[in-house]
């Protein structure tokens, strides 16, 4: 006779993530590493911001390394590379995110000794990095005014999931006609913890702002 | 957008509790998943049919999946438990607001990012 049986298993699937997240964590604070990580929109300024952030870090002593995450390609990593920054490349392939496990093998490539500010830039997606902590202490969003003025309120969840949001290419709010107000004023709605700095990476606007709440 | 891949690593549980069982079949199983993940379950459901389709031991309707609520804690005062939602037209849905409901102070997060295989009903011998 067949039975019918019920086995309880409470198997997390992200936590596998999440476990490896912590290690990178513990990992980057024995070398006493701040580590920030970028999401945001597809061609919102991610890559354009850490390269100017790291300008200023750079001359006033401060070690940066990147690790560039995309699809395909070394564009990123070419970029940061030209900043005089250590760079590890990660093609994630199919996959629309960085994960944990991806950023432990980018940190076994990394001189973490020499090393003061890593920059880990995400894949250009809004939606599911979020569900990948990768380890970095804070998670930047970076939104820009060129994809209007509903990006944060058609993305609630990931504003609680951010410690800070970037408002970017302010410059262009005029011709976009955009008011950047809007989107600061939705994000505080959902999360009215959540410092939000307003930038222009382009003409290098709001960088200090952005680098005081990073705590740098 | 990373369903799919959620969706191997739960058929991988599932596979290893068949051959441990030795089970004939497997009628349901049950999947938590935190209103704060950003997995949407249409898209589960979906990659859970297809992959099925090539495993004869698994009914392919038989994912159940129940949405968990989201739990918080203030970092200020004592406050434990559910979230304060806005409703408002221009969100799809209530959504969640991330502050203390009694004192307005920053909170974490208890519950609510999860994805978790709970329960597999199977037949065995
Ligand atoms: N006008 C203006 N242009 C900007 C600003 N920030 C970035 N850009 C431009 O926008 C384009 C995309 O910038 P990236 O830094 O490559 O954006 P990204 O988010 O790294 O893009 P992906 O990695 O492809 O997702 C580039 O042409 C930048 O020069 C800004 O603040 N103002
Ligand atoms: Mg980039
Ligand atoms: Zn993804
Ligand atoms: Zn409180």
């Amino acid at each position: 006779m067949h039975q019918v049986c019920d086995v309880e298993l409470g198997a997390d699937i992200l936590a596998a993530n999440r476990r490896i997240a912590e290690d990178n964590t513990a990992l980057l604070e024995t070398h006493n590493i701040k580590a920030f990580d970028f999401l945001g929109a597809i061609g919102s300024g991610k890559t354009l911001l850490i390269e100017k952030l790291a300008d200023i870090l750079q001359s006033r002593g401060i070690r940066c390394a990147a690790i560039a995450g995309d699809v395909a390609g070394d564009d990123d990593y070419r970029r940061f590379s030209a900043h005089d920054m250590l760079v590890v490349n990660i093609n994630t392939g199919k996959e629309c995110h960085l994960d944990a496990h991806m950023v432990d093998h980018a940190l076994e490539k990394l001189d973490l000794e020499n090393i003061d500010v890593l920059f880990i830039e995400n894949v250009g997606n809004l939606v599911c990095p979020a569900d990948f902590p990768l380890g970095s202490q804070t998670r930047i969003t970076i939104v820009s005014v060129t994809e209007g003025d509903d990006m944060v309120r058609k993305h609630p969840v990931l504003m609680g999931s951010s410690d800070i949001l970037v408002v970017n290419k302010i410059g262009l709010a005029g011709v976009m006609e955009v008011d950047p107000n809007v989107l600061s004023r939705d994000a505080h709605r959902i999360n009215p913890h959540v410092p939000v700095v307003m930038t222009d990476a382009k003409q290098g606007k709001g960088l200090e702002d952005l680098l005081k709440v990073m705590g740098l | 957008m990373h369903e799919f891949s959620i969706i191997t690593s739960i058929m991988e549980v599932v596979k290893s509790e068949i051959e441990k069982r030795n089970a004939i079949m497997v009628l349901e199983i049950q999947l938590e998943v935190g209103e704060l993940s950003f997995l949407s379950h249409d898209a589960l459901q979906f990659g859970f049919r297809a992959l099925a389709e090539n495993e004869p031991k698994i009914d392919k309707v038989c994912l159940k999946i129940i949405t968990v609520s989201a739990d918080v804690k203030c970092r200020k005062c004592s406050y434990s438990g559910s979230m304060k939602t806005i409703e408002s037209e221009v969100y799809h849905t209530a959504a969640p607001v991330f502050q203390c409901p009694e004192c307005s102070g920053p909170i974490d997060i208890i519950k609510g990012r999860e994805c978790v295989v709970t329960n597999v009903r199977m037949e065995v011998d």
